[in-house]
């Protein structure tokens, strides 16, 4: 008897304490120190809210900020290890609800080319990303170690306000390409799988834009080919966001990914060229 | 099938509610045993049912040669030689059962090129490993010498002998001894004479459910909070192979670090599990990890780290062999052939083999070094403090970085690592490190509480109240709900 109730009564107390946390972090503690439940937490808060906008993408796309950051409307669906082809067919399949407009990160589209489904893609039809949805205590944003790696990290690098930052200075701007590189089998394979994928979200009334996000990749390497053959193919504009940026204009981190200060200004300079003009090209 | 899946909870609350389900007394061993049986099929089969055939005859075989060893022993010395023939050619059996699906591609391309055509190289080694095969067949084994020996009772011995109609019930008990789901893919690795005499009729009431409750949530416990979250970063030491040595010391050893206490979790969990389910059905299952990371030297670990395979190579391979009763020299080459034995049985590759003979050659020199310190009066096993701590930390560190021959693909792999750690890189990124504390420290508190308990039973008698015990069962209940890891199998599936 003194077993179960200790057990019941201790229980209620941790609850109360995650729960409390929860609230104060706003839903959302900023980092899990696992990439896997990283990105299931960004993608079950992404999809609560109704988004009018859905980045998808990597743990590139996993570095720009969103509705949490004050951003509102935003939401950051990036898969660390995978890329905006798990999103997308989960959004196509019904598994994820969609958004106004998708920004599709074209950095990482070629690993998913003869590629399994990564790790995530899986979890998303699991029965817990499920529960995770309904019951926010349950969800990878509420897991105690995600609080307690962020506050670690908020105490090393401290906070940093996004309403100071301003665009990246792009030179470029959005087009729909008209030619492309040859691509492997692989390659042709995902591009067309994926091209029937965003023929029906656009019938859906979704808006698909393709980018590349800094540091970018060198003309000709498949980073760039097959997201250019998927926008020609697809007849959606893509923006290689990388090309004519000025030296030092973005910072990154570990070589690869964009610091605060870069991501927020990268997602500044996608809203305001994508809302201005969905779907056009200039 | 995995413990830690949806679909094992209802294979368990199917099993569980079929095999409680009132049967008349007499009636009750046959079906409880046939549920079981039924349950074990079921779990087994889940992802591969071919598999099943093996695990069939791997019973048949055993049940039959036990039929067989009974009979020629009843008929007095003059069949003792009969009996002792069975029992070699079932050994034997089952050992080319297991040489032919875990070793064959393994010995085959080890032999010099041009011995063997790369065709039959390659069939051989695409034979699939079944899964548990190591478990199974040494239970086999030792359910055949525990009744050539006479370790089990008369009425076991009378059960299994049964010919005619009663032939049915000596085999379904012993393919129940072999296949009982909860032991049967990872252990523990049950010696027959501790489990057949415990087969019977149970019933709901007498089950012992404060095991039953400890073991399940503790093994539930390390394996899906502390093993699973472990493993998302420690499997880079495995699969970044030369690209080890671009990261420094503080990622790396926090990995091998990790690695080590996941290993624990992982394995341990298991055969928690495993024992808690066993209880669930009223059979004792033996004790598999006894705080292995207190020891003080590498042969005390042994005793305390997968006891069930020591024990079973202690009583089915280093005792028949001598021991240590036929002279050192004789003792230290049994020490080496059994470990060398022990690490190969973990997998058909030399990494396993240069594991276990890596410790084989630790036993030994710490032997030689004590009986050295015997003859010369300086006693290293009275209790002091500075050489006890001592003890544990190389005993520790030297189980920790031998733990890279067994999960490192090669050996340049290794000595990336080892370039890595000694390259004076100190930067360092957060999530190894921090996974390490947070993950790891509750293998650490583990054995804290294992070490009061040993060393202050007083003290730790103080925390086995039942609101305190309610308090930890809570937490870890919550911590498993709120924080578990990616889901993983174990990583003694692959054995």
């Amino acid at each position: 008897m003194r077993y179960l109730a200790s057990l019941l009564f201790t229980a209620a107390i941790l609850f109360s304490i995650q729960g409390y946390a929860l609230w104060r972090a706003d839903g959302r503690p900023g980092k899990n120190e696992s990439n896997f439940f990283s990105s299931i937490g960004r993608i079950q808060a992404g999809i609560k809210i109704e988004p009018r906008v859905m980045l998808l993408g990597s743990s590139l796309t996993g570095r720009l900020p969103d509705e949490s950051n004050g951003f509102e409307g935003v939401a950051n669906l990036g898969c660390d290890g995978g890329s905006a082809a798990d999103a997308l067919r989960a959004i196509d399949r019904g598994r994820l609800p969609g958004a106004p407009l998708l920004i599709v990160e074209g950095n990482t589209l070629y690993k998913s080319a003869g590629a399994p489904p990564s790790e995530v893609a899986k979890a998303l039809d699991g029965v817990w990303f499920s529960m995770g949805r309904r019951f926010p205590l349950l969800s990878a944003a509420a897991r105690p170690s995600a609080f307690f790696y962020s506050a670690l990290l908020e105490s090393r690098v401290g906070a940093f306000d996004t309403t100071e930052s301003m665009p990246l200075p792009v030179v470029s701007s959005p087009v729909v390409p008209v030619s492309s590189a040859d691509l492997d089998p692989d390659e042709v394979e995902l591009v067309l799988e994926l091209v029937d994928v965003i023929s029906r979200l656009k019938v859906r009334g979704m808006v698909v834009e393709i980018v590349i996000l800094p540091p970018g990749a060198p003309e000709g390497a498949p980073n760039v080919e097959v997201p250019r053959a998927l926008a020609r193919t697809a007849d959606v504009r893509f923006w290689d966001l990388s090309r004519g940026l000025p030296e030092g204009a973005v910072k990154l981190t570990d070589g690869v990914h964009m610091d605060r200060e870069s991501a927020t200004a990268t997602l500044r300079c996608l809203l305001a060229e994508f809302e201005s003009s969905p779907g056009q090209a200039r | 099938m995995l413990f830690n899946s949806w679909e094992f909870l209802i294979l368990l609350g199917l099993v569980l509610a079929l095999y409680y389900v009132p049967v008349g007394w007499r009636a009750r061993r046959v079906w409880q045993v046939s549920v079981l049986l039924a349950g074990s099929a079921v779990f087994y089969a889940w992802e591969n049912p071919r598999l099943l055939a093996l695990l069939g005859f791997s019973c048949l075989l055993n049940a039959l040669a036990v039929e067989r060893i009974l009979s020629w022993k009843a008929v007095g010395s003059a069949g003792q030689c009969r009996a002792k023939r069975w029992l070699f050619a079932t050994v034997m059996l089952n050992l080319g059962l297991l040489a032919a699906f875990k070793y064959a591609g393994f010995l085959v391309s080890s032999l010099p090129d041009g011995l063997v055509s790369d065709g039959v190289v390659d069939w051989l080694s695409d034979i699939p490993l079944p899964v548990g095969i190591s478990f199974y067949t040494f239970q086999g084994i030792s359910l055949v010498v525990d009744v050539w020996r006479g370790d089990v009772s008369d009425t076991t011995a009378e059960h299994l002998g049964r010919r005619g109609s009663g032939r049915i019930g000596a085999v379904r008990d012993a393919s129940f001894y072999i296949s009982f789901f909860p032991q049967l893919v990872a252990g523990p690795i049950v010696k027959a004479h501790e489990f057949v005499d415990q087969i019977g009729a149970k019933c709901f009431g007498d089950v012992d459910w404060r095991t039953v409750r400890r073991c399940l949530i503790l093994g539930y416990f390390l394996k899906i909070f502390v093993a699973d979250n472990l493993a998302e970063h420690t499997v880079r030491l495995s699969s970044l192979g030369l690209s080890l040595e671009r990261f420094g010391p503080i990622v790396l050893l926090s990995l091998l670090y990790g690695y080590s206490l996941q290993i624990f979790a992982d394995f341990a969990g298991y055969s928690l599990i495993a024992i808690g389910l066993g209880a669930m059905f009223g059979y004792r299952l033996p004790e598999n990890f006894r705080f292995p990371y207190l020891s003080t030297s590498i042969t005390e670990f042994w005793r305390r780290w997968h006891m069930s395979l020591s024990s079973w190579l202690r009583d089915y391979l280093y005792i028949p062999l001598g021991g240590n009763r036929k002279g050192s020299g004789r003792t230290y080459f049994n020490l080496f052939l059994v470990m060398f034995l022990g690490g190969i049985w973990h997998g058909a590759a030399w990494k396993f083999a240069l594991w276990g003979t890596l410790h084989g050659v630790c036993l030994a020199i710490e032997r030689a070094w004590l009986r050295r310190a015997g003859r010369t009066g300086t006693s290293t096993t009275q209790a002091r403090v500075i050489p006890k701590v001592f003890g544990w930390a190389v005993t520790f560190n030297v189980v920790t970085f031998l733990w890279l021959t067994f999960m490192m693909p090669d050996m340049a792999s290794i000595f990336a690592f080892f370039k890595g750690v000694g390259s004076g890189n100190m930067g360092f990124s957060g999530p190894p490190p921090f996974s390490l504390i947070f993950y790891g420290s509750w293998v650490v508190a583990y054995h804290a509480w294992g070490w009061l308990d040993e060393h202050k039973p007083m003290v730790a008698a103080r925390f086995k109240s039942p609101a305190f015990e309610g308090g930890i069962h809570a937490l870890m209940l919550f911590l498993i709900v709120t924080n578990p890891g990616a889901p993983r199998g174990f990583i003694y599936f692959q054995f």
